[in-house]
C-alpha cells in the first residue's frame, strides 16, 4: 500500500511536530514535509509529490486565504484541508469558496483530521 | 478592547490548547512510547504556561480598562528600573545590551515599581524582536513640562508597524503586550506612543509625570 503524502503548512513548531507524529502513526499516511509560509507551498507540493495539504490560515503573520485561489487553480487535484483556530462562519464560507476541500477548527476537530483526509483521498481516487 | 484584538485573542488561546489537546491524543494512542510521552509532557507544559500568560495578560488588560487594577504609589527611579528591565530581557539570550543614554539627574516618578518594570520590559522585548543583534537605544531625560521622557528606539526595520500596534491588528502577543503597556502608562498619568523611527524601525516614547518629591 502506498502511503498518502501530506504537506503541513504551519508556523507553530509544536503543531508541526504533533501533526507529523499523528500522520506517521497511521499506516496509510506519511508526512511529506512542512513549510512555514504560503510562498514555500507550490515548490513543496511539486517536489515532494504531495497528495494533500493541511493549511493553517495564518502563516508568519500573514493570511493564507488569498493563496487558496491560486493553489486551487494550480493544483486542482490536491486535497486542501484548512486547519485553523479561526471559526467565524463568514471566514469558513470564504475559504471553502476559494477551493478548500474542508475546514477544521483547532483544537476540537483534531481527532477527525485523519479520518477526513482518508475519506477525501479515497473518494478522489 | 477592539474587535481585532478580541478575535486575535480567541485565536491565540486556541493555539496552545490545540497543542495540548493534540499531544494528549497522541499519549492516549501510544501510552507505551516513553520517548513520545516525555516529548508530550514538555510540549504540554510549555503550552500551559503560554496559555496561562495569555490569560494573565488578558486579566490585566480587563482590570486596566475597567479601572480596577490596584497600582501602588511609591517613588521610583526610572533609571534604576531601566537597568533591571534590561537585565531581565537580555539574560541568557545572547543579545547585545541596549545602549543607555540617561540624564545624570534622578528620573524619579511616583508609581507602581512592579508594573512600571513590566511596562519597560514589554517595550524592550517588542523593540528587540526586530532588532536582532543590533543594539536598542534607551534614552531618558526630564522635560520642561515636568515630565520624565524615555525613548526606546532601534533603527532596524521592525517586524511590525507602529500603526499595527495602535490598531491592535497584530497577533495577540504583541498587540496585547502593547495595549497593556499603553494602559499602564495611562494609569500612571502618562502616555505611550509608537511612531516610525527615521531609520525604519519603531520609536517608543514614554512620558510620565515627574515625582513631586
Amino acid at each position: 500500500m502506498t502511503a498518502n503524502r501530506v504537506l503541513i503548512a504551519e508556523d507553530n513548531t509544536d503543531i508541526v511536530r504533533l501533526l507529523t507524529t499523528l500522520l506517521d502513526h497511521e499506516a496509510d499516511f506519511e508526512c511529506a514535509g512542512s513549510v512555514g509560509t504560503t510562498g514555500e507551498i507550490p515548490d513543496a507540493v511539486e517536489s515532494l509529490a504531495v497528495d494533500a495539504l493541511v493549511l493553517d490560515l495564518q502563516l508568519a503573520g500573514e493570511s493564507s486565504v488569498p493563496f487558496l485561489t491560486d493553489c486551487r487553480a494550480r493544483f486542482p487535484h490536491l486535497i486542501v484541508v484548512v486547519f485553523s483556530g479561526h471559526s467565524s462562519p463568514a471566514l469558513i464560507t470564504e475559504v471553502c469558496a476559494r477551493g478548500a476541500d474542508d475546514y477544521l477548527v483547532k483544537p476540537n476537530d483534531l481527532d477527525v483530521l485523519i479520518p477526513r483526509l482518508r475519506s477525501m483521498l479515497k473518494s478522489r481516487r | 478592547m477592539s474587535a481585532n484584538l478580541l478575535e486575535s485573542l480567541i485565536h491565540e488561546l486556541r493555539t496552545p490548547l490545540n497543542a495540548i489537546a493534540g499531544w494528549l491524543l497522541l499519549m492516549k494512542k501510544r501510552p507505551a512510547d516513553r520517548q513520545l510521552i516525555d516529548e508530550a509532557i514538555a510540549v504540554i507544559d510549555r503550552n500551559v504556561r503560554q496559555q496561562a500568560k495569555l490569560l494573565t495578560d488578558f486579566s490585566d488588560l480587563y482590570a486596566l480598562q475597567s479601572g480596577t487594577l490596584k497600582l501602588h504609589s511609591e517613588a521610583v527611579d526610572m533609571g534604576v528600573l531601566i537597568g533591571a528591565a534590561i537585565d531581565a530581557v537580555v539574560a541568557g539570550n545572547g543579545r547585545p545590551r541596549p545602549r543607555l543614554d540617561l540624564s545624570p539627574d534622578p528620573l524619579t516618578v511616583t508609581g507602581d515599581a512592579e508594573r512600571l518594570l513590566q511596562l519597560l520590559t514589554t517595550l524592550l522585548q517588542l523593540q528587540m524582536q526586530g532588532a536582532g543583534q543590533k543594539a536598542v537605544c534607551v534614552s531618558g531625560s526630564k522635560t520642561d513640562t515636568g515630565r520624565i521622557q524615555l525613548k526606546i528606539e532601534s533603527g532596524t526595520p521592525a517586524t511590525f508597524a507602529p500603526a499595527e500596534l495602535e490598531a491592535e491588528t497584530l497577533r495577540v502577543g504583541a498587540s496585547l503586550d502593547y495595549s497593556i503597556a499603553r494602559l499602564l502608562a495611562a494609569g500612571h498619568g502618562g502616555e505611550l506612543l509608537a511612531a516610525e523611527h527615521p531609520d525604519g524601525g519603531i520609536l517608543f516614547t514614554l512620558c510620565l509625570p515627574r515625582s513631586a518629591s
